[in-house]
């Protein structure tokens, strides 16, 4: 027989696998919406946006309702609190894909297509590292998590790279500034993003081996 | 840390007859602080609390072996008067049991058998008794009533004034909140955390939240074995053990 404990718990890690698709199609919108430099594709990622806002509430609704019911305990007890964590990041990441879609409505305005350095790479990298790092929760799989939290170094580094290449185009050609804060700015997101998905697999970590891996030198 | 020990079981063995209801118990209780013995039905908590101080004794087919040391005294020994190790170690049950007498002979009983008669001493000891068993106040003006008048909350806090009374040591509790209403348990949980300055505690049971509550240590245990002890909070976020996982969180038990 099912108990009503682990209906709730399946119900929760269900709300979680749906709204990591939905954080995920948005993602995957506004890497269209930059690479194509289509606007009409950034009306897709702010609908997704709305929807991950709404799994927030629900997901946070139900978090409440589950501790008030059942005073979850041991392991149960650190699969709820890791997934409160994991669905203020994924809301958060949902916010930064937003902010990559606005800015590639932006640079889709210019006479001329923008050279996007490594934005594309990131975008997939940061894809792969949030479609990771769930897989890695709903999984209880912490190498995995492991593997998602090494990767951040890589966006990371691009990051600094963008930044660096952008600052010498600028001085060469002032007229860059406003299409270089753009890309920086993508580049940014992009970043948060990175960190917010090793967030993620830090609570994997955190749930599967009950040790707090956030703010541990990686 | 020996000093800090109060009671310490080595390699314990109990059999009922032919069956043995407790396996090889080593298992350190330490001073003033609150001991859990958690687990399902059957499993030996209430046996091992039951050796603390000698009640299987009563029981004819109960075969000991191991050592239970109390201060570092083996209270099974042959010269230790299980009388006197009573006094020391108290046991309050699961159902209150007052005796048919006054709230006042109810506490006055067990210092009277050990021998105090000078009324002065006994009015005080009542009072220390009641105080130190939060009731007191609720019954300071009716202590000629019944005992069995009382509410089940106080009749148990009165078994509990009961137990101090004779100056104990180490207070045994066997579920000792599993027959009454939320708010009385409440008092006798908030009552288990003050006596803990005074006396060791060690409490049996069924209600995992009691335990996470009201206990610095947990002990589970599963069919006669003792299968983990440590930090209360420890057992309850991130037991070593996958059986005190399992029965913890619901899964079996």
């Amino acid at each position: 027989m099912e108990r009503h404990f682990e209906k709730n718990l399946e119900e929760l890690k269900e709300g979680l696998q749906a709204m990591s698709d939905r954080v995920i199609e948005a993602l995957a919108s506004a890497h269209q919406c930059l690479v194509d430099l289509d606007p009409s594709l950034a009306d897709g990622v702010f609908s997704r946006e709305k929807e991950i806002d709404l799994d927030e509430n629900r997901l946070e609704a139900l978090i409440l309702d589950f501790i008030a019911l059942h005073q979850p305990v041991a392991g149960d007890l650190r699969l709820v609190f890791a997934m409160q964590d994991a669905v203020v990041d994924l809301e958060r990441i949902g916010d930064h894909a937003t902010n990559i879609a606005q800015s590639s409505v932006t640079l889709s305005g210019l006479r001329t297509p923008p050279n996007l350095l490594h934005l594309p790479e990131m975008s997939l990298l940061a894809q792969q590292m949030v479609q990771d790092s769930v897989r890695s929760f709903l999984r209880r799989d912490p190498e995995l998590a492991r593997r998602t939290i090494a990767m951040d170094d890589k966006l990371d580094h691009l990051n600094r790279d963008v930044a660096r290449l952008i600052i010498n185009a600028v001085k060469e050609d002032r007229e860059l500034i406003e299409t270089g804060l753009d890309i920086i700015r993508i580049s940014k997101n992009y970043e948060r993003i990175g960190d917010l998905s090793a967030n993620i697999a830090e609570d994997t970590i955190f749930l599967v081996e009950a040790k707090i891996a956030r703010h541990q030198d990686r | 840390m020996t000093d800090n020990i109060k009671i310490s079981s080595k390699d314990l063995n109990l059999f009922y007859g032919e069956k043995h209801a407790l396996r090889h118990i080593d298992m350190q209780i330490e001073k003033n602080k609150v001991t859990a013995l958690i687990g399902p039905s059957g499993c030996g908590k209430s046996t091992f609390l039951r050796c603390l101080n000698r009640m299987n004794d009563l029981i004819d087919s109960a075969k000991i072996n191991g050592k239970v040391e109390v201060d570092g005294q083996d209270i099974y020994a042959k010269d230790v008067d299980p009388v006197l190790l009573r006094r020391k170690v108290g046991m309050i049950f699961q159902k209150s049991n007052p005796f048919p007498k006054s709230i006042y002979e109810n506490i006055a009983y067990g210092p009277r058998i050990h021998g105090i008669k000078d009324k002065r001493t006994l009015d005080e000891i009542v009072e220390r008794s009641l105080r130190g068993a939060a009731l007191w106040e609720e019954v300071k003006d009716e202590l000629t009533k019944s005992g069995m008048a009382l509410s089940g909350g106080q009749q148990q806090r009165l078994c509990i004034a009961r137990a101090i009374a004779v100056d104990p040591e180490v207070l045994l509790m066997d579920e000792p909140a599993s027959a009454l209403d939320p708010i009385a348990t409440a008092k006798i949980e908030e009552l288990i955390w003050q006596l803990k300055e005074t006396y060791t505690v060690v409490i049996v049971t069924h209600s995992m939240h009691q335990a996470s509550r009201v206990s610095d240590t947990t002990a589970f245990f599963y069919m006669g074995e003792m299968v983990e002890m440590g930090p209360t909070q420890k057992i309850f976020t991130s037991p070593s053990q996958k059986r005190t996982e399992d029965y913890i969180t619901g899964r079996f038990g």
